[in-house]
């Protein structure tokens, strides 16, 4: 037995009559994400919080050697964790796991994982033998909507953030420094993939929706609770920078226009193009206020002494 | 200041509660009371379902272990009689640690602090305040919410939890020890964290002063 | 009457009962059996009037939780149908209260409400024992159905208290100021609000082109309605986390888009 949230069909009726007439209810542009906001911590690397409205995401990255896979020893290990705890919302059950969150888990592992954004031949110690095992752990605080987003982008800005510790190899032995030994080395990311999840809507009877010169079904990006919960269909499309399409998603839902797909792939690139800086921004403020904070400034060799 | 807490800030949850204990960050959450599957329901008690997230990995037994003494200490302090075929779930997240994996006390201590000021938020029914202390003994020297490299170092560890009645620290609630010590130990131990408690309780009362103020910031 | 702040635990100054009538609020607990009798058991603002022969003791918190008790005037989803009664959820995940087919006003066996999930009832709670089934009834007059022309919405329960019980509110009486609107509080947290018409589901377009010049403006005021609506229910909501003093330029603020 599953929880269920229940809404009325009020807020099914004014949502509907918002969108016939070009307004969301939380009075945003269609294609247009929430306020985000983003705390990544200066004592530890890889440990972010991020919030898109009221979505709210803490992610953690460590780091641990281990034997690599049999069948590929040149390569180190990604694991990415996302359980969905029922902290988010009552309706996660977390002995056992929804389709939603199969789905969830799934999108956001091909979107990392699969597509190579972290370099695993750069996480090689001894070749067959020892190797880093880089560990993703998503832990969701609050659910209004959009999990895929929020997962995938503090996901790559807590890669971004982490930094694992420097080793040396002597003979057969590996030496591991402490953070204050030696400085910590970042991870080698190949390209940011940034998901988009943009939710249809069918305004009109299931008549009208067979495909001709009516097609009007309505787009919205980053869906909070109410929209997600009546929408009709869902697409995730995950870009990165270099204009590439790493993956795509549209399991089922609402028929679109094939044309409509390539135009939400243009459109989304502007977007991603913003996201790919903020998380470049923020991972360089970090960086300068941890060299302000910890003095760095005087370890450099033309700094007065 | 020795603890610095967030309330209310999930929109999902009934009440939430964010501590900040020396190095320790915990995040906790309580539903209540809501509608229980069949297979958890209690006639005439609340039951209580308590999940316990690590701060790196998936759960494994040593997070059993630690729901389950939460669940001694929370079973006792919730009227869970006003509650009868309820379901309280509460989820504890562990988000940043400062003690290495075989040692559990400072963990479990910020999982209790915050849980009460989760209660708080939520408005459940409590018998009593309590509040969690973490004593250390390193060397003959008792020290108290020692930090995870001191801890690695010292003869014996204990989680004191008293609950508080009229300002005073009043019952023992949960006492956990760990290491090698004597009886006459273990009552000093008992002694000086009273004081601590009580100290600690009137931090908790302005933090939940100022937390009543901003719930009726509009009157 | 005296007002501070108490916490669970904290020392109860009560009158002798056996002196004094005494009625006991929410966050007093009685124990059956013990010594000391009362107990306070949420941490609030204690407050305490003794009249006469008589006291009143309970303490105001505030929480999102709603908690049944009789007589309360609640709003209320359906969700599903049991016997002859509908299952209506007041809250998200709480447990679902019965409505009687029956307890609507001048219902008979052939002439009752016929109501679908997701239909919102407004109603009294008439039995709220903690052992059993609770239930309401819309027998009342201004309980029955809300049409879905007006928006649903949650806050916190004590924000939803003083909408209600306080007939000097000055939340309601700004929005006024604004526009004109039909509000519906349940003590549960659940408000339903409707500024001017409201929404209305657009009737399937018929192939009668001459009407199109009409319809142009009932689409106009409905969408002005609606956009009114919205603003409202921001302003409501945001109103709970302000001072007074600021609420005034919050309610611009919600209305400004609107207004143009």
């Amino acid at each position: 037995m599953s929880r269920n949230l229940e809404l009325s069909t009020n807020q099914k009726t004014y949502l509907h009559e918002g969108l016939k007439n070009g307004i969301r209810l939380s009075n945003r542009d269609f294609l247009k994400f929430r306020d985000i906001d983003i705390y990544l911590s200066t004592d530890e690397f890889g440990y972010v919080e991020v919030s898109i409205g009221n979505t709210k995401i803490s992610v953690r990255v460590s780091s641990q050697i281990i034997k690599p896979y049999e069948d590929r020893p040149f390569e180190g290990i990604l694991t990415i964790n996302s359980e969905i705890s029922s902290m988010s919302s009552l309706k996660f059950d977390t002995n056992s796991r929804s389709q939603e969150e199969v789905l969830i888990s799934r999108i956001i592992e091909k979107a990392i994982r699969r597509s190579n954004s972290l370099d695993l031949e750069n996480l090689c110690i001894v070749a067959g033998e020892k190797v880093w095992e880089i560990i993703v752990d998503l832990n969701f605080w609050n659910f209004d909507g959009n999990l895929i987003d929020i997962g995938c982008f503090a996901s790559m800005l807590a890669l971004s953030h982490f930094k694992k510790p420097d080793i040396s190899i002597l003979n057969d032995e590996i030496k591991i420094y402490d953070i204050n030994e030696r400085e910590p080395v970042n991870l080698s990311i190949l390209h940011i993939p940034i998901c988009l999840t943009f939710s249809f809507f069918n305004l009109n009877s299931k008549e009208m929706n067979i495909k001709g010169d009516e097609a009007n079904e309505i787009c919205l990006l980053d869906c909070d609770l109410i929209e997600e919960t009546y929408r009709d269909g869902f697409l995730v499309i995950t870009l990165n920078k270099n204009r590439e399409l790493i993956q795509l998603s549209k399991n089922g839902g609402l028929p679109i226009d094939a044309q409509q797909l390539l135009e939400l792939c243009m459109k989304g690139q502007s977007i991603v193009d913003e996201l790919t800086n903020l998380i470049k921004t923020k991972i360089k403020e970090n960086e300068e206020e941890r060299y302000k904070s910890n003095n760095l400034g005087l370890l450099e060799a033309t700094a007065d002494r | 200041m020795a603890f610095q807490v967030k309330t209310s800030i999930l929109s999902n949850s009934d009440g939430s509660a964010e501590l900040i204990i020396g190095g320790t960050k915990v995040l906790v959450s309580i539903s209540g009371p809501i509608e229980p599957k069949i297979r958890q329901e209690l006639p005439n008690q609340a039951s209580l379902d308590i999940i316990i997230r690590p701060y790196k990995g998936l759960s494994t037994t040593r997070e059993k272990l630690l729901e389950d003494k939460l669940r001694q200490l929370l079973q006792s302090i919730i009227i869970r009689y006003k509650y009868p075929r309820q379901l309280i779930q509460i989820v504890v997240q562990f988000l940043i640690i400062d003690e290495i994996e075989e040692f559990t006390c400072n963990e479990l201590n910020a999982a209790i602090n915050c849980c009460y000021f989760a209660l708080i938020d939520a408005d459940l029914a409590l018998y009593s305040s309590f509040v969690s202390v973490v004593a250390c003994i390193n060397s003959g020297n008792l020290l108290l919410n020692p930090p995870g490299d001191i801890l690695i170092n010292s003869d014996s560890h204990h989680v004191i939890c008293y609950n508080i009645e009229n300002q005073k620290a009043n019952k023992l609630l949960f006492l956990e020890s760990d290491g090698e010590f004597t009886e006459e130990t273990l009552f000093t131990i008992l002694a000086k964290t009273v004081s601590e408690a009580e100290t600690l309780h009137q931090e908790q009362r302005k933090i939940i002063q100022a937390k009543i103020e901003n719930d009726y910031i509009w009157k | 009457m005296s007002s501070s702040l108490i916490l669970p635990g904290d020392n109860l100054e009560i009158e002798d009962i056996s002196q004094y009538k005494t009625t006991i609020g929410p966050g007093i607990y009685k124990f059956p059996t013990r010594e000391p009798k009362f107990i306070p058991t949420q941490p609030g603002i204690l407050n305490h009037s003794t009249q006469s022969n008589k006291q009143l003791i309970y303490i105001e918190s505030n929480s999102k939780r709603y908690i049944p008790h009789k007589n309360d005037l609640v709003i209320g989803i359906v969700v599903g149908s049991i016997g002859e009664f509908y299952k209506v959820q007041l809250q998200d995940f709480s447990t679902p209260v019965l409505l009687n087919f029956m307890s609507f006003a001048n219902a008979t066996k052939k002439n009752r409400p016929n109501l679908k999930n997701g239909q919102v009832v407004y109603g009294k709670v008439t039995v709220d024992s903690i052992e059993i089934e609770n239930e309401i009834e819309c027998i009342d007059e201004g309980c029955g159905v809300l049409d879905d022309s007006g928006y649903v919405f949650n806050v916190n329960l004590n924000f939803a208290r003083e909408l209600l019980y306080d007939a000097n509110s000055i939340f309601l009486k700004l929005l006024a100021n604004k526009c004109q609107f039909e509000i519906a509080i349940g003590i549960n947290g659940k408000i339903w609000l409707k500024c001017g018409e409201g929404v209305k589901k657009e009737v399937k377009e018929s192939e009668n082109k001459e009407d199109e010049d009409d319809d142009m403006d009932i689409d106009s005021t409905n969408v002005k309605d609606l956009k009114y609506t919205l603003a409202a229910v921001e302003y409501l909501k945001k109103a709970q986390f302000v001072k007074q003093d600021e609420l005034k330029q919050v309610l611009n603020v919600c209305f400004k888009n609107v207004e143009n």
